[in-house]
């Protein structure tokens, strides 16, 4: 039953390849869809093209609609798969400063990072504007640490929050992504007309 | 939008419908679906006594402060009352899926010990808390509590792998009164036990006169203990230690 130790199965660098692989693929479907342009995702922000919430949206609800199918299958142990705890307060301020970041700069570190494989000259500013930020972090934790480890809930998750059934909690999402989709579309029309990307 | 490439996302969108609403209906596996899932991986360590501890390990462990010890009774509360371990808890069998997050969050040097009469109850719970847990540090006594009075009280031993005892998950032992954890036998003095080993001498146990003499006549039998002695001292069969610390290795993932 998975999720598999790979390290252990396959030795390091046969885990190394299968990660080198699962990067190549993440990086070359982001690429793909555009997200190595900043201007392509910043225009998600003035609601003119809709691609950042429709891939990573959908990426995220085939891979929650995969996951619990292999659990109610048998094939994988949800309780293994990793899940970052819940720091709610923390969480939602750093929320806020990647999002304002995300406006202002037009990538999110993931997309700097692809946008930088295509030589973009604003990516590779994005990626060390990252760095110093991460650095600055790092330098000045201890004058926040009891935030930063304030309001620990754990691995918490939606249907923990809401007591519904997993595959309900699925439904549901998957209700509000097709929604959320096809109502962005009409907004977006109505807002930019022709000027809006598909 | 191309009349085909709209068509293309409705079809998408129907299938991600569709297969989200199969799974609210088909549900996530129940504690013993899951236990079927993984019998294959864990039921041999049940059939090869790999995850049955003997009460001379336990009671090592009880006395380790390195290890985070759960003991987990899961007794009627008859025999709880009767007498438990000292430190464990009791939890009832369908019940234990209300704590699965607290096995969920066992530390590294946690190990959990499940605890019935003799075996079959703690099996059980051990196979639920397997199969909603991750698979945490988890054992069961060997023999239960009927073999650790049998070990600690001076009662003649009533050892389920023996074959004499039919595993009925009884408490056999002839408790007077309801002692609890204030029996002496909750929590034996683990060094007065290995200097008597050393000494040979018959030290106090603590326990009434009587049942100090049945421990100590005891202990001049081969006896598990002899193992806790170190090399060149056993004198008896001893026994094998079951407990292993599992580091789990986390890979923790995350898209910036």
């Amino acid at each position: 039953m998975a999720p598999f130790d790979l390290n252990t199965q396959l030795g390091d660098i046969g885990a190394w390849i299968i990660y080198a692989m699962i990067g190549f693929g993440f990086g070359f479907i982001l690429e793909s869809a555009g997200f190595g342009d900043s201007r392509r995702l910043a225009a998600q922000f003035y609601w003119r093209n809709l691609a950042v919430l429709k891939v990573m949206f959908s990426a995220i609800l085939v891979a929650a609609v995969l996951i619990f199918w292999a659990s109610a299958l048998g094939w994988l142990d949800y309780d293994e798969v990793w899940v970052n705890p819940t720091y709610l307060w923390p969480g939602i301020v750093g929320g806020l400063i990647m999002g304002v970041g995300f406006i202002f700069g037009g990538f999110c570190p993931g997309t700097s990072l692809v946008g930088m494989a295509t030589l973009k000259l604003d990516a590779l500013w994005f990626v060390i504007g990252v760095a110093v930020g991460i650095i600055l972090f790092g330098e000045s934790v201890h004058l926040y640490n009891d935030f930063w480890h304030s309001s620990h809930l754990g691995r918490f998750t939606l249907q923990e929050w809401t007591g519904l059934p997993a595959g309900l909690v699925i439904l549901c999402l998957v209700g509000i992504g097709v929604s959320v989709f096809w109502l962005g579309d009409i907004v977006r029309k109505r807002m930019w007309g022709d000027a809006g990307e598909d | 939008m191309p009349v085909r490439t709209e068509a293309k996302h409705v079809l998408g969108a129907l299938a991600l419908i569709t297969a989200a609403a199969g799974l609210a209906w088909h549900g996530q596996p129940s504690a013993l679906e899951k236990w079927q899932f993984l019998a294959a991986e864990l039921e041999p360590r049940l059939v090869q006594r790999e995850v049955q501890i003997h009460p001379a390990e336990m009671l090592e462990l009880m006395h380790d402060d390195y290890i985070d010890l759960r003991v987990i009774d899961v007794r009627d509360e008859r025999d709880w009352n009767m007498f438990h371990l000292w430190g464990s808890q009791r939890i009832k069998l369908d019940a234990l899926e209300q704590h699965r997050k607290s096995f969920l969050k066992l530390p590294a040097n946690g190990v959990i010990v499940f605890v019935s009469n003799d075996e079959s109850r703690a099996t059980e719970a051990w196979k639920r808390v397997m199969a909603i847990a991750s698979k945490p540090n988890a054992y069961i006594l060997a023999g239960g509590i009927n073999r650790w009075l049998g070990e600690y009280a001076g009662h003649a031993a009533t050892d389920q792998e023996s074959g004499h005892v039919p595993p009925d998950d009884t408490l056999r032992y002839p408790l007077q009164w309801a002692m609890g954890s204030r029996h002496p036998a909750a929590l034996p003095d683990l060094h007065a036990i290995q200097q008597q080993m050393v000494s040979r001498q018959p030290t106090a146990v603590p326990d009434t006169q009587h049942v100090e003499q049945q421990h100590v006549d005891q202990l001049r039998e081969p006896h598990p203990h002899d193992a806790m002695r170190g090399p060149g001292h056993n004198r008896g069969p001893g026994f094998r230690k079951r407990v292993k610390l599992q580091k789990k290795v986390i890979k923790r993932g995350g898209c910036g």
